[in-house]
């Protein structure tokens, strides 16, 4: 096995943040675990949507009749079952129906164009759709079975019992793909108990109430569901389909949220337009890009110490892998660090076959429990991303996310970019290199470049700059041709046509020289 | 604040919308113009949502009627059929 070397200064420091090991149920599944809450406190509130209300015998009531008749339906240890369930009480209802199964959910929009959902299907082997939208759902994707999730009052059933392995798999979360395809991340149920119990980065307990509002599709929702059904606590879905600052407001202070996590251009929004949204919050976590000091400078003067948390981590990492607590701001920080590994997770900065001192750049390595079994059907990028290490005389699975990164002095983990082309936008993942291989594909394109553009407004979007094959290519076009491939927020707000792609001298293209000669602002 | 509520004027609703999607940094010029086809997002929309609550009172501009009536004349008379408040300058927020 290959080694990564370290000198003194470089092991000291690794060692230091890594003493993550916290006792957590690693031998116990998320049905199990859920299950000792039922028995613990059955007439506790669990999910709370709106007027809706579950308490914790009545969500284990309605998964028990949903599992059955996914079992009817032919659900087996084992399946993947795609969940396509507005925010409600039913989607919790079958989140829990497909993981007493011993299956695992694959959750999707209906607004994803058809084509890619095809693609999903078939990678992650999916022949069974649960939703709550039947009859637009229903021969759409013929040879899939469609499910119905809604239950009534008085059904009941069993338990299935199925004795589920804490390694197997409980969900597939779907992110961009440079080559094209979406990558497929599925998580174990032990990916999930790892973040949610002996959290550092959060108080979750019986009395923990978490808002749940991230699509489900982003694993953001692993922690808003899990973190407080395991415990006992309460999940409180936010009630619209779309967000309002005082909607947002009156739901946290209503029900007494205690914690909430934002991506990062949400709670940057929030806080310039109506910072009083999250004054009834105890925790406030926040992450997915780059913070901006201007903001957390703003959350920390008005909400004080104690309050914010910045999170990272890749889905690769089941949601979290490292956070810091924002106490105060030092005199010319530049950034915010993203911290140190929550519990049971490990974070190495690697430069080739080396472990990085302190003050030395390098990749960001990842390790421990939450790590992803690996990409579905992908053996060579997992023979690239996830790789296997001795460090420090132990070996050690690892997971390289592509970002860079380096330790502060105090082993505080410091964000220094992308060592690929990878964006993320409003939270949203996208790999430049999925757009610019559709548009490549493109018979009237005969080059592209996709790029990350910012609005009058301060706001990132995507712009693509196309050298056309002839008059016939059009923006409306091109846009409708990647409306059919793509997830809408990945198709470029703006397309822009050009002669030629100007070069920098190495041979790549030049955006600065295209942004100037493009006239590339958003006005 | 009375319970009588003063519609407030659709042209004074038009040019302090227009205004202020232009600070968000939309290409809107006009009555027809789109929200989303002049740039705005679904962050741009929570922005402008949360300042037309700001001026008309919350409530004022309903998530749904943005994503189905989004040209700037579709807007404006949802803020005129919503607010709560005129928006005149220096009066207090509902």
């Amino acid at each position: 096995m290959d080694r990564l070397h370290a000198g003194d200064a470089a092991r000291e420091a690794h060692r230091r943040i890594n003493r993550t090991t916290a006792p957590y149920p690693a031998d116990q599944s998320v049905p199990a675990l859920f299950a000792r809450q039922v028995a613990r406190s059955p007439e506790s509130t669990a999910v709370v949507h709106g007027r809706d209300r579950l308490t914790y015998r009545e969500l284990d009531r309605a998964a028990n009749v949903v599992a059955a008749r996914l079992a009817a339906h032919g659900t087996r240890p084992g399946d993947p079952v795609g969940v396509c369930v507005r925010r409600s009480t039913d989607l919790v209802v079958a989140l829990l129906a497909v993981l007493k199964c011993g299956a695992h959910y694959v959750p999707f929009e209906a607004s994803w164009p058809d084509g890619r959902l095809t693609g999903l299907f078939e990678q992650a082997g999916v022949g069974v759709l649960l939703t709550d939208r039947v009859e637009e759902l229903t021969g759409r994707f013929p040879p899939a079975k469609v499910v119905a999730v809604a239950t009534a009052p008085g059904d009941d059933a069993p338990d299935p019992g199925i004795g589920i392995d804490p390694g197997a798999l409980a969900y597939v979360n779907f992110t961009s793909g440079s080559t094209g395809r979406p990558k497929g991340v599925p998580i174990a149920h032990r990916g999930v108990t790892r973040l949610v119990f002996g959290a550092r980065y959060a108080d979750l307990d019986s009395g923990a109430v978490v808002l749940h509002m991230a699509p489900v599709t982003f694993d953001a929702a692993t922690f808003e569901i899990w973190g407080p059904l395991l415990h006992g606590g309460v999940c409180v879905l936010y009630p619209s389909e779309r967000l309002r600052c005082s909607e947002l407001r009156t739901v946290l202070a209503g029900h007494g949220v205690t914690v909430v996590f934002l991506t990062t251009a949400l709670f940057n929004t929030i806080l310039d337009e109506a910072p009083d949204t999250l004054d009834s919050v105890r925790t406030v976590l926040t992450g997915g890009e780059a913070h901006s000091l201007r903001h957390i400078g703003a959350a920390l003067a008005r909400y004080g110490p104690g309050r914010l948390v910045s999170v990272y981590g890749p889905t690769e990492c089941t949601t979290f892998a490292t956070f810091h607590p924002v106490d105060a701001l030092g005199p010319g920080e530049e950034s915010l660090p993203i911290g140190l590994p929550i519990q049971n997770t490990r974070v190495y900065v690697v430069d080739g076959d080396e472990l990085c001192a302190p003050g030395r750049a390098g990749e960001i390595l990842l390790a421990g429990p939450g790590l992803s079994p690996g990409y579905l059907a992908a053996p060579e990028l997992n023979r690239d991303r996830f790789i296997v290490r001795d460090v420090d005389g132990v070996p050690e699975r690892l997971y390289r996310t592509g970002d860079r990164g380096a330790l502060r002095e105090d082993g505080v983990l410091m964000f220094h970019g992308r060592v690929d082309d990878q964006v993320k936008i409003n939270g949203y993942r996208i790999e430049l290199g999925e757009i610019s291989y559709h548009l490549g594909r493109h018979r009237d394109v005969r080059q592209n470049y996709v790029t990350v553009v910012e609005t009058a407004a301060g706001e990132k979007s995507l712009a693509a700059f196309v050298v056309a094959e002839g008059p016939q290519c059009t923006p409306a076009g091109l846009r409708d041709y990647l409306s059919e491939l793509l997830p809408g927020y990945m198709v470029p707000g703006q397309i822009r046509f050009c002669a030629e792609l100007p070069l920098s001298p190495t041979g790549k293209v030049d955006r600065r020289a295209l942004l100037a000669t493009a006239g590339a602002q958003s006005r | 604040m009375t319970d009588q509520v003063t519609r407030p004027d659709l042209a004074a609703i038009q040019e302090w919308l227009l205004g202020t999607c232009r600070d968000l940094g939309l290409r809107a010029t006009g009555p027809d113009d789109d929200f989303f086809e002049t740039g705005g997002t679904s962050l741009t929309a929570i922005k402008l949502i949360a300042k037309a609550e700001e001026r008309y009172g919350d409530g004022a501009l309903p998530p749904d009627d943005l994503f189905t009536q989004s040209s700037m004349h579709g807007i404006a008379a949802s803020i005129g059929r919503n607010a709560t408040v005129t928006g005149t300058p220096g009066e207090s927020r509902a």
